[in-house]
């Protein structure tokens, strides 16, 4: 049984993707965060990553791109907002942590490069 | 922690105190205002953010919520950046923590951090003096708003303020602007002829009485109107300070100079109720209100509006515009003495009212327009007759405005002196004393008094009607030095009355 093309693609690309969450998870652990969860899945969105420092929740989307201007790019309004209400669910879920701050972030993974970390790069309003 | 500062909204002239309370909470990063902003004040979050960015500075990740209080109050204008921007500031800690007690503040944000014009810094300075606050206002409004007599601090930028509060660089109080001069106006001595009218025009200015001056074109009614300002003594200072709050409120105060000359205001016969009485969104005050203390002069007084004339009769009753919203009130002083000018007929008359091919309904169909009521608020008709050669040729009258004026400020000592006790609200001048003012202080001799009883019966004079004639009479009477209104000063004053247009009976206009 032989997957088709199409399918061989994708999964080379969610390896890709898994791949550069790593080294995002470990950008981050350097840079002072803990991470609290990863790859957060629920019906309203999903969550690539969240990192806490100090007193600030940081909902991090990873993304690979060949070079950064496009990485930047990547994520659209809808996204974001699919990934707040996300980060809305994910927060009921954890009331220890209602005293925090929350930040969306971009991480931004190129080629044979350190991943970029551009925190507060969006908002909702 | 909430932190706080005083900023003002504006209910006609009075500014009434509004807490901004800014507080930051964790949770879904948000910029909110309560508090029933209107669109301008909604908007003031994307020029505080970027006027923020403009001084480096980044809203925190938190939700900050903006109350302005009290939250019922609709809020309007664009003044609340600066008080929202200055509470932020504190609240994230940019300023100190007690930086902001004791102050008051308001203006507009340019996105960048400068800070712009905006109007009714005068009442706002003066709501602010009388909380015991020094106002934080725009630079350009500082010398303005100083006239309150308050601390004033002038904020020409954002990044300004936060030196200020911060105690790095202090900015030194405003001074008041200057107080100009009233500018020499026309002269009266330029009017050749017209000696009736003159005399009209003097005792109306005297007494501050309506007066409606009616001719054919060209024979010098706006001429004699323009001359008006030129006769009024200069604004005492409560007064002053009254029209320069109307004057802040509606924007028309250039670099905080204040100007001692009585408005004059000579709104075109196509305004609207709005533009006369005051109104539009955000009600703002109408010319009946910019002429409080002054004129309102009203040229082709028959062009105007029915309605927009009928809707000066509550100021002119009351001295006060009032505009009614869905959700308040709003009211501006609008005290004024009514000029008006009207040609005879809709084609002007002319010589000796030749030129009207329809007389005499063409004149009575003309001045049909204004209504009865209206008419009746009108102390003193004068017929304004066309100017002949004869009368131009004469070399000019020995008599200029300085001579009359200073007439008229003797009869306005005569009324000072007698309307002492009135109420402050009211002008110190015959036409504004009560019922009960006339019967305690105008003094008739009894050849006056019959002769008005007779008049009022004959011409069928209103009990309006006959104060008003009263009155007249009282300020004639005080141009010659304040004696008992005698029986020539009443007569004088009853010529001054309506008359009605003759209509001749059909049958007459037919042969």
């Amino acid at each position: 049984m032989s997957d088709s093309r199409q399918t061989r693609q994708r999964h080379a690309r969610e390896r890709h993707g898994r791949n550069a969450e790593e080294l995002a998870k470990w950008a981050l652990r350097l840079k002072g965060y803990r991470i609290l969860a990863h790859r957060v899945r629920y019906n309203v969105g999903e969550i690539d990553l969240i990192a806490a420092r100090g007193k600030t929740l940081a909902f991090v989307e990873v993304k690979a791109r060949r070079t950064l201007g496009a990485a930047l790019d990547a994520v659209r309004p809808q996204a974001w907002m699919r990934i707040a209400r996300t980060a809305e669910a994910w927060c009921a879920k954890h009331p220890d942590l209602a005293d925090h701050d929350w930040r969306y972030d971009l991480m931004a993974v190129t080629p044979w490069r350190w991943p970029t970390h551009h925190p507060d790069y969006w908002r909702p309003d | 922690m909430v932190s706080r500062i005083t900023t003002f909204s504006f209910e006609g002239v009075e500014a009434r105190p509004v807490d901004v309370q800014v507080q930051l909470s964790s949770g879904q990063p948000a910029f909110l205002i309560v508090g029933l902003p209107d669109k301008a004040v909604a908007e003031s979050r994307e020029r505080i953010r970027s006027a923020f960015a403009a001084i480096g500075l980044a809203f925190p990740p938190k939700r900050i919520v903006v109350n302005l209080a009290p939250a019922d109050l609709p809020k309007e204008g664009s003044h609340y950046d600066l008080p929202i921007a200055l509470a932020l500031l504190q609240a994230i800690g940019v300023v100190p923590g007690d930086a902001l007690h004791g102050y008051a503040a308001m203006g507009e944000l340019a996105l960048d951090g400068a800070l712009e014009e905006t109007v009714g810094a005068l009442p706002a300075a003066m709501g602010a003096e009388s909380m015991g606050l020094a106002l934080v206002c725009p630079s350009a409004c500082g010398p303005e708003a100083a006239w309150s007599g308050g601390r004033v601090v002038p904020a020409s930028s954002l990044i300004g303020m936060v030196n200020h509060f911060s105690g790095q660089n202090p900015v030194c109080d405003a001074r008041p602007g200057e107080l100009i001069d009233a500018p020499a106006g026309p002269d009266l001595r330029d009017v050749k002829g017209q000696e009736g009218a003159k005399r009209a025009l003097e005792i109306a200015a005297a007494g501050g009485h309506n007066l409606l001056m009616v001719g054919p074109p060209g024979s010098g009614k706006s001429m004699l109107a323009e001359r008006l300002p030129g006769l009024l003594p200069p604004l005492t200072a409560r007064e002053l300070l009254e029209v320069s709050q109307i004057q802040s409120i509606s924007g028309h105060l250039e670099q905080g100079r204040l100007s001692r000359s009585r408005p004059f205001r000579a709104p075109h016969h196509s305004a609207s109720m709005a533009a006369m009485v005051g109104g539009g969104v955000k009600a703002r005050p109408g010319e009946a209100s910019l002429a409080h203390h002054g004129v309102l002069f009203l040229d082709e007084l028959p062009e105007f509006s029915a309605q927009v004339l009928d809707s000066l009769r509550q100021p002119l009753e009351s001295g006060q515009a009032v505009i009614s919203r869905a959700n308040r009130h709003v009211r501006y002083p609008s005290r004024f003495q009514l000029i008006a000018a009207a040609n005879p007929c809709k084609c002007g008359g002319g010589q000796a009212e030749l030129a009207c091919r329809k007389k005499p309904f063409c004149k009575a169909d003309y001045m049909g327009r204004i209504s009865g009521p209206f008419m009746d608020r009108i102390d003193i008709f004068v017929d304004v007759t066309a100017v002949t050669p004869a009368d131009l040729s004469l070399p000019a009258p020995l008599e200029g405005s300085r001579d009359v004026a200073a007439r008229i400020a003797g009869a306005r000592r005569l009324q000072e002196a007698r309307f002492e006790n009135a109420p402050a609200e009211r002008r110190r001048l015959n036409v504004d004393a009560s019922a009960a003012d006339i019967d305690a202080l105008f003094s008739v001799e009894n050849s006056a008094q019959e002769l008005m009883l007779q008049a009022a019966e004959k011409m069928g004079l209103s009990a309006r009607g006959y104060y008003r004639t009263l009155k007249v009479a009282r300020t004639i009477a005080d141009l010659e030095g304040g004696t008992a209104i005698a029986r020539h000063h009443a007569a004088e004053a009853l010529t001054y009355r309506q008359r009605s247009v003759e209509l001749p009976t059909l049958q007459t206009a037919r042969s």
